[in-house]
Parts: structure tokens; sequence; C-alpha cells
């Protein structure tokens, strides 16, 4: 693999995390949905906690959880979007590696989620006293779930060079590790079965990491899940630099 | 609008990574909502901590012999996470007095229900709660899924638009409202039939999915029905299939969590109960509902009325608006 210029990633990953901010679809759906979805599952299950722990408590961990894996819709349609067809062609044309192609969009997605992310964070849970601890191991499974997720967006686009089918297989997959983890409601208590079957979803490990950490102070879930998290990423890159064509990217 | 038909499934049929991996989805997660509905158990989950040495009394037995709930026996108190995530409804601590001290993060009401359970624990049966049987926990699971297949199967239509073949199919003699149908005819046979297939699957080996297959193709096609009204409305009024697709699963996921799609979320008859009515979605799982325990009535339905009645009201907006965006008065 031939070197990668540094300072071209840098100067197209610049120009595509603007070009993010100029369609007002990809703030709704990093910013005000999961706002939106948070508040909505908080208030219709308030009525079924008891004081010490609240709605807000479980929705607003899980639903952040959600958000993040959801983040390689942003990531695969910004890889493929129509207005950034021709760019994606001029850049294979100049001097320089073009795997700056995939890498910018993996770096300008994964800045761009974890900002309106960390927003949405920062914004409810103080708005809802949602309760949160070990704040710093928290963050590292954010940016690490955020680095994974994005570069699977990504990472589908490389292998099947369409991006309708990239959405069809994220909405799907990543909507059955929601249910399946228990992201959208609570799996734990629907018997034996179903219990081991959630632990087919990754999201059910950082969901059961984050609660631990942040009720019990117990990291016996950390460990494993920021090790498993690495390694998906490693083999995300590397199904990344083995599938993309510069072919696929003229128009 | 056969043409259209036509030449859509062509446009699929070119594509066959694409035709296979997302047929195979489809059957993913249809699958996935059998398999898991077959296994729920809807009993309340109680720990039962026991130190070391302590028998336990009959009262502590007669409550392991109840059938509504699932009693582990610990040694230690669970963790708070574990009750945060409803691995444990209520933990139920034994003293060495031999008194009972419960423990639950779920509201007052839940823990009455549990005291009163630990006291006659021989006796006790919950309130009759409408519990959902397995044909509508399976539609329910695969509503969002195939709602959301809608907007994605939709995207030829969205192809249409976005390299602008719809200009040129203005000019033809091909009225619109054909046009859609023709779209609208793909969208609801790529969702329904294999939808449907995997049911018939189901059913012939044997697994219990509720109600019978004929029923399920009536279901399937109205459900179809809403998810490509939907999938045409919404896409009538982006140029863009990105837009659409993000804006539609954004959309559907949060209205079907607010429908109730897999568990029912209000009880009582709130005005914002009777607002959520208005979601489609609401209105068919209740039906299904209805139907699944034979309570059937008028309101009922006009539920489902209600459902085509907004299917309809979809296809004609999708219509009317692309007529408006690309016929030149």
């Amino acid at each position: 693999m031939i070197a990668i210029n540094l300072r071209n990633l840098y100067l197209i990953s610049r120009e595509d995390f603007k070009n993010l901010f100029k369609n007002p679809m990809w703030l709704f759906y990093n910013l005000v949905f999961p706002i939106l979805l948070i508040v909505v599952l908080g208030f219709l299950q308030k009525d079924n906690y008891g004081g010490a722990v609240s709605a807000f408590d479980y929705y607003g961990i899980t639903l952040m959880i959600y958000t993040v894996i959801s983040s390689g819709m942003t990531s695969a349609n910004a890889f493929m979007e129509v207005t950034i067809r021709k760019p994606n062609m001029r850049i294979i044309y100049a001097p320089g590696n073009e795997r700056v192609i995939y890498l910018a969009k993996i770096v300008s997605s994964f800045g761009f989620c974890l900002l309106c992310h960390l927003t949405v964070a920062v914004l409810t849970f103080t708005l809802f006293k949602i309760r949160v601890d070990a704040i710093p191991q928290l963050l590292i499974l954010l940016v690490l779930t955020e680095l994974f997720s994005v570069g699977l967006g990504v990472m589908f686009c490389c292998i099947f060079k369409t991006e309708a089918t990239a959405n069809q297989i994220l909405s799907i997959v990543i909507n059955i590790f929601a249910i399946l983890g228990g992201l959208l409601f609570p799996m734990e208590g629907y018997g034996a079965v179903v219990r081991s079957l959630s632990y087919l979803s990754p999201a059910k490990w950082l969901a059961n990491a984050s609660f631990a950490m942040i009720y019990d102070h117990n990291f016996a879930w950390f460990y494993p899940t920021v090790m498993g998290l690495i390694l998906a990423i490693i083999v995300v890159f590397i199904i990344c630099a083995k599938t993309f064509r510069k072919e696929d990217c003229i128009c | 609008m056969l043409a259209v038909f036509k030449n859509n499934c062509n446009r699929l049929w070119e594509e066959k990574m694409y035709l296979v991996v997302s047929l195979i989805l489809m059957i993913v997660a249809i699958s996935a909502a059998i398999l898991l509905t077959a296994h729920i158990e809807t009993k309340g989950n109680l720990a039962l901590v026991v130190p070391d040495q302590q028998v336990l009394s009959e009262r502590e037995s007669a409550l392991m012999a109840n059938p509504y709930f699932n009693v582990t026996v610990l040694e230690t108190t669970p963790e708070t996470s574990a009750l945060v995530q409803s691995r444990y409804d209520a933990v139920v601590t034994i003293n060495a007095d031999g008194n009972d001290a419960i423990t639950t993060i779920k509201n007052p009401a839940f823990k009455t229900m549990v005291e009163t359970a630990l006291a006659n624990p021989t006796g006790f049966a919950p309130d009759n709660r409408p519990i959902r049987q397995t044909g509508t926990n399976i539609l329910g699971f695969m509503m969002m899924f195939l709602l959301m297949q809608g907007v994605l199967y939709a995207r030829f239509f969205a192809e249409d638009k976005e390299k602008h073949l719809i200009r040129r199919i203005a000019m033809s003699p091909l009225p619109f409202g054909h046009y859609l149908l023709g779209h609208g005819l793909f969208i609801f046979l790529i969702i329904a039939v294999p939808s449907f297939l995997v049911l018939g699957v189901a059913a012939l080996m044997g697994i219990d999915i509720g109600f019978s297959l004929p029923v399920y193709a009536g279901l399937i096609g109205v459900l179809a029905l809403l998810a490509t009204a939907f999938a045409l409305f919404l896409n009538s009024f982006f140029e863009v299939a990105d837009t659409a697709n993000m804006l539609g699963s954004a959309i559907i996921i949060l209205t079907s969590i607010l429908a109730g799609s897999f568990y029912s979320l209000s009880k009582e008859a709130t005005l914002f109960d009777k607002l959520l009515h208005l979601l489609p979605q609401k209105d068919f799982i209740n039906f299904v509902n209805a139907l699944e325990k034979g309570s059937l009535s008028q309101s009922t339905f006009a539920q489902l009325v209600y459902v085509f009645a907004i299917s309809a009201v979809f296809l004609v907006i999708a219509v009317a608006n692309t007529r408006n965006d690309y016929l030149y008065h």
C-alpha cells in the first residue's frame, strides 16, 4: 500500500465535513431524531418506573447506543451521494493516492456524527438528569463504536458498489441488532431463550458494558467490548481496503 | 402501467446482487420476528435472594410455583444494572429474621402487586392484562421492517426523479396515475410475496404462527399496501433518494414505537392515546389483536378501514404532488 498523504486526506476530509453540514437531512437524522426518540420513549415509559431509576435513565443510554450504531447510514449516504460523485471522480484523476476518497468519507462522517451525538448526549443527559458515571470509559466506547459504525457504512458501499444495497443492508442489520439488544425496549425479561439470543447483538454488549459501569462500577464488560470493537474496526478497514476500486467512482 | 412494472422488474434483474441480498435480508428479518415471538415469555421476573443456610419458607416455595412469576433463587443481591435492564422486575430479599424486603425500580403499583403476591402466593393471579398472542406479535415485529423496505424499494421511482427520467415520462402519453401505480404494484409485490413465502415455510415447518395462511395473506396485503402508499407519498416530495430514505426510516421507527407495534405503550384512554390512533400502525395492530382474540367489533373494522383510507390518501397525494411538479399547466 502506497503511503497516504496526510495533508491530502486532511484537505479532502475538510471539504467532505463542510458538505455534510449543507444537507439539512444529515443534521435532522443525527441531531433532531435522536433527541425526539429519547424524549418520546422517555415520556411514554415514565409511569412504569419508580423514583430511583427513571425511564430516561434506561432509554437515554440505549437510544444513544442506537443513534451511534446508526451512523453507518450517514457515512454510506455521504459516500455515494449524488453531489459528491463528481468530486470523487476528480480525485481519481488527481495525483496522489485514491484511497483518500473513502478514508476522507470515514474521517469526515466520523467527525460530523461524533459532534452531533456529543451534542445530543450533553443536551439530553443534563435536561433529563440521566445518570452517568465513568464518563471517560463511556467516551472511549462512544468514539470506538462511532468509528466502527461509520466504517461499516463505507464498507458496505465498497463491497456492493451501490448506495441502495448498502442502505438496505444497514437499515435491516441495525434494527435487528437494536431490537435484539434491547435498545428500543428491554429484552432481558422475556425468558431465557430470548436473553441468550440477545447476546448475538453487539448492541447488547455495549448496553451491558455501559449499564454495568454506570450503576455498579463494574468494568468486567468494558475491556472485552473495547477489544471486540478494536478488532471489528481493523476488520472493517481491511475489507474496505481490499474491496475499494477507484473504477466504481467513475460516473 | 404494466410497462413501468415490467421495466422495474428488469432493472431489478440487472442487479442480481442487490436482489439476492435484499431478499435474504428480508427473510432474515421475518425469521427473526418469528423466532423471537416464539420464545417470548411474558412473566414477571423475580429474584429471590436467599442468604446461605437459610431454608425457604412455605410461602416462598409457593411463590416459586406461581405460574405468573419466573423466580430465580440467588445467593447475593443482583447488580443494579440487571434491574435497570429489566432482567429482574423486583428483588425479594429474605432477612435473617424471616421478613422479606422488596426492591424494585418499577412503579409503586408494581411493588404493591409483588407484595400481594408475596403475602398470598398460592391464590395470586395478576389482573388480566391484555397479553398479545403470537400472530399479533409476529405482525408487530414485521411491521417496521416491511414499512422500511417499502421506502427502500421505492428507489426506482426516486432514481427516475434523481436522473430526470421522469421529465421524459411527463412528455409521454402515460398518465402519471398509471405511472405511479406501476411503481406501486412493483413495490407491493416485492414486499408482500417474499414475506408471505417466509411465513408459509414457517407454517409448513410446523411453527405456530398464530393465524392461518389465507388470513396472513390478507394482513400482509394491507401492510404492504400501507408501505407502498407511504413510500410513494414520501418520495413524491423529494428529488433525492437519500433524503426520502433517511427521513422515511426516522419517521417509521418513531411512529412504529409510538403505535406500540412491539408492545402496547399506553393503557388509559387518555387524549394522547386517542391521538395515537391517527397512526395507521396503531389501528392495524389493534385490528390484528382483535382478530386474533376473536373480539372483532364495529370499531375495530373502522380501524381497518382507516388504514385503507390513509393509504388511499397517501397515494392520491403522491400522484397529485408528482403531477404538480412535473406537468406544465
